[in-house]
């Protein structure tokens, strides 16, 4: 009997049935351990160390191999699979939480701290947000937390750890459930969601305050609610159509890729079903009314709230695209892996590490969908997660490309979902082997974890892992107090929503904890050309006026360094102003002895320049 | 156990979680505490409770479909407060996401038949040394990152930060200015601030500042408030240790 039928039949996935919980007791002691570890690695890392590196891999690597070694067990029992997940769930979350634990510094969490902001401050929705536009437009993770923030009274930081730690239990769960009800046999569910946080968005990018780390979630109890709603799990259909459809509502107003993708998905999911009953005569669970219900209030939302999300999108699926074709041709060479945008290069090991990882990955997918064949062709479903399996080896070749690396990195969070358990089919059919439990455990455990850490390295920047030294025009390591300082002079002094303009990142804490309204090229203005084109006349003040600017901020080390992001100001800076290897600082002077432009700020590294008098 | 003691347990939270919202300063970690469980677990748990009374969903079901239902809730919530003359306020947030829950645990309980299975246990003796072991663990954990790490880019890193502005007087319509002094980390040093106009010295004023001290100089006249008249400027200047000035200048209009 498939297990299928077992949980059509008992509704209660077979495990191994005596209570046990010592495998429990032993990932509770050992995960602290790592995040100790992990801890350490950060404080010596962020005092410029080198031994923070290997102790960083050495924490990360216990946190995930207790959970491996336990879950390899066919012993282990469901509750204790479970608790062992969300622990490490948590544990791996706390590794990002350690990298900044007193306040948000992440990129995307700047992006989206605006928007909070707002919500916090109008009581209303939608308010204009100069750093990521299309934010407002997808209030739902800014809702919640914004909510927690009134009842309770927290800080934005504090509130928003609580709302991601809420969020990445229900993402363990959703996967685990989902997972659960499609594997056979189901205990495979509970290694299959341990592979998916080798995701490499899991640990660092959708451990955010974004809008994706939520949408997640709730995108995956979308899946497990529908799986059992098709099994009329417990007789509540109803319930679990429902359960699965708000949650579906949920996230199409919280962020618009996860929406499209779940609602594709869906429409596979139901359209499969209809061919598979009309080709298989046994009879198949139904598909719901609740995906016509997502496939509409996506529609709704995309129609009425948030069309300016095409024009988000679309151009960077169509230059991916384009830079793709010419690579293809010998048009264009290719980006360079394990290397950044300034040409540093990851160590060796960490491309060995990467490289083999993604190598694994590729020779287990034909195994792993040739196992969901032979146990699940059958089932629509299987389709739809071999199918999404089967991306796996496109999204790869999008981070050979600059404009498709971004791509090619988010859909990750997406195409592991079906890829963990086309992975654990082929890690099933290596249990089974007649090899001694011993040395089966001795070699699947550590390709377990080489496929997590090279998940790490493929999901974060080597300078932005782990707490570093202050270095200017770096994205997150260019955040130190006296930027923060800066901003929260701007916001109290100045007041909030005043036109200003900046670097990139000084930008991002201007527009998050500073509350001001940025000035970028959103708003047609060349900010490049206004901070590094020669000298200061006429076209900076044109530019000044274009933008309605009132202030700018000037960061004096930005001269003397290069940007490990790329770019100080904005991403084609280079392709106007060539300023050979570092920035001249006479550059930075330009707004100094201009009649009319008041330098109103000044700590020493910073300064904020008045130019309203321009404007006059 | 009594069948409905989880809803009156839910409902007892709702309420305490309403009192305290109220009552408690704003900062308060028990506010958290019961705030966190009041938006994303309490009202899925309500729904889950009217549309499965007999349990017969599994806990770790429940308690997932408890998240997701409150987040749809909060959310839905949070757009129809947004969108009436309320907004998104602490008493409309406490009021619409307690009423529902109440209400919800209402229903609940109501619809709870009187032969209902017992709950799952879901903290069972055995559990009780994992979640003493991870908590014991987690708090040595918190300790050492305290101590190795607290935060890069929320601490000063080496340098002391001084912060010099200078801004127009809103308040008067004479061109005069205000300058402030913010001092981060220094510990009593000695500053002397500069403040002239052209050629022409407007004060210099020594200054004591000590740990995260401020001040405020509201009333910086202009000497010169002609058209073309040389902008204002303000240097503060440290004694010892502290090598580089801060300058600023406002342009009169």
């Amino acid at each position: 009997m498939s297990d299928f039928a077992v949980i059509l039949k008992r509704g209660v996935p077979s495990y191994a049935s005596m209570d046990s919980w010592w495998r429990l007791t032993i990932v509770a002691s050992v995960l602290p351990f790592g995040l100790v570890l992990v801890s350490l690695a950060n404080g010596l890392s962020s005092r410029g160390s080198q031994w923070g590196v290997p102790l960083f891999w050495t924490g990360m690597i216990v946190i995930f191999a207790a959970a491996a070694i336990c879950l390899w067990s066919r012993q282990v029992t469901r509750r204790e699979a479970v608790g062992i997940l969300v622990l490490t769930g948590l544990a791996l979350y706390s590794a990002k939480v350690l990298h900044s634990p007193a306040g948000l510094t992440g990129y995307d969490e700047l992006l989206h701290y605006g928007t909070l902001d707002d919500i916090i401050a109008t009581e209303r929705l939608f308010a204009e947000n100069s750093l990521l536009p299309i934010s407002p437009y997808y209030p739902g993770l800014e809702i919640v937390t914004a909510m927690l923030i009134k009842v309770s009274g927290g800080q934005i930081f504090l509130s928003a750890l609580l709302v991601i730690a809420l969020a990445k239990v229900l993402m363990v769960l959703g996967v685990f459930l989902f997972f659960e009800r499609i594997a056979e046999p189901p205990r495979l569910a509970a290694l299959g969601t341990l592979m998916y946080m080798a995701c490499p968005s899991f640990v660092f990018f959708d451990s955010m305050h974004a809008y994706e780390s939520l949408a997640l979630p709730l995108a995956a109890f979308c899946l497990f609610a529908y799986r059992a709603a098709q099994l009329n799990e417990g007789n509540k259909r109803l319930f679990l159509n429902a359960a699965g459809t708000l949650s579906g509502v949920a996230a199409v107003a919280t962020h618009h890729v996860t929406s499209f993708i779940l609602i594709a998905a869906l429409l596979l999911w139901t359209v499969l079903t209809v061919v598979f009953k009309a080709i298989h005569s046994e009879r198949l669970p139904g598909g719901g009314w609740g995906p016509v219900v997502i496939v509409g209030a996506g529609a709704a939302w995309l129609l009425t709230v948030a069309s300016a999300v095409v024009g988000y999108l679309w151009p960077h699926a169509v230059s991916a695209m384009r830079e793709m074709s010419k690579i293809l041709s010998g048009e264009a060479a290719s980006r360079r892996l394990f290397e950044s945008n300034v040409g540093i290069s990851a160590p060796i090991l960490e491309r060995v590490a990467g490289l083999a990882s993604a190598g694994i990955i590729a020779a287990c997918i034909p195994i792993g969908l040739w196992y969901l064949w032979r146990h699940q062709r059958t089932h629509p479903v299987a389709w739809v997660l071999a199918l999404g399996a089967s991306a796996y080896p496109f999204m790869m070749a999008l981070r050979f490309t600059r404009n498709g690396w971004d791509i090619g990195s988010r859909a990750m969070a997406f195409i592991y979902i079906p890829l963990a358990l086309v992975l654990v089919g082929a890690a099933e059919l290596m249990r089974n082997s007649r090899f001694p439990a011993l040395k089966r455990t001795a070699v699947a455990v550590p390709v377990i974890v080489v496929i997590f850490v090279g998940g790490v390295i493929a999901g974060s920047n080597p300078s932005t892992r782990m707490p570093r030294p202050y270095r200017a025009g770096s994205g997150e390591l260019s955040i130190d107090a006296e930027t923060i300082a800066a901003a929260s002079w701007a916001r109290t002094v100045l007041g909030p929503n005043n036109r200003i303009a900046a670097d990139a990142t000084n930008a991002s804490i201007l527009g998050s904890y500073g509350g001001q309204r940025v000035v970028t090229s959103a708003d047609d203005v060349s900010i490049t050309g206004l901070f590094l084109s020669p000298g200061y006349g006429r076209y900076q003040d044109s530019l000044i006026k274009q933008g309605r600017i009132n202030y700018v901020l000037v960061d004096r080390r930005l001269a003397g360094t290069l940007p490990l992001s790329g770019f100080f100001y904005e991403k084609w800076e280079k392709e106007i102003v060539d300023y050979d290897t570092m920035l001249d600082p006479e550059t930075l002077d330009r707004f100094d002895g201009i009649e009319g432009v008041s330098r109103i700020y000044d700590s020493g590294n910073i300064q904020i320049y008045d130019v309203s008098g321009v404007l006059e | 156990m009594p069948v409905a003691r989880p809803l009156t347990i839910s409902s007892a939270a709702v309420v305490v979680a309403i009192l305290v919202g109220s009552i408690v300063p704003s900062l308060s970690v028990i506010r958290l505490l019961v705030g966190v469980p009041l938006i994303m677990i309490l009202p899925g748990y309500a729904l889950v409770s009217i549309f499965d009374p007999q349990r017969e969903l599994g806990v770790v079901e429940r308690f997932a479909a408890s998240i997701a239902l409150s987040v749809f809730v909060t959310i839905a919530a949070g757009m129809a407060l947004a969108a009436s003359p309320v907004g998104i306020s602490q008493t409309g947030a406490l009021l619409a996401v307690g009423a529902f829950t109440l209400l919800a645990n209402a229903i609940g309980m109501k619809r709870q038949p009187v032969a209902v299975r017992a709950p799952e246990p879901i903290l069972s003796r055995p559990l009780v040394v994992p979640v003493v072991v991870a908590a014991l663990s987690l708090a040595g954990m918190l300790v050492v990152n305290g101590v190795t790490i607290g935060n890069a880019a929320f601490r000063p890193s080496g340098r002391e930060l001084i912060q010099l502005w200078m801004l127009p007087d809103a308040q008067r319509d004479d061109g005069g200015v205000r300058i402030g002094v913010d001092t981060r980390i220094t510990t009593g040093s000695k500053f002397t601030l500069e403040v002239w106009q052209g050629s022409e010295v407007a004060s210099d004023t020594p200054l004591t500042m000590g740990s995260g001290s401020s001040m405020l100089f509201p009333r910086t006249p202009l000497i010169d408030t002609t058209g073309t008249a040389p902008p204002l400027e303000a240097r503060l200047n440290a004694a010892g240790g502290f090598t580089r000035s801060r300058h600023v200048t406002w342009w009169p209009r």
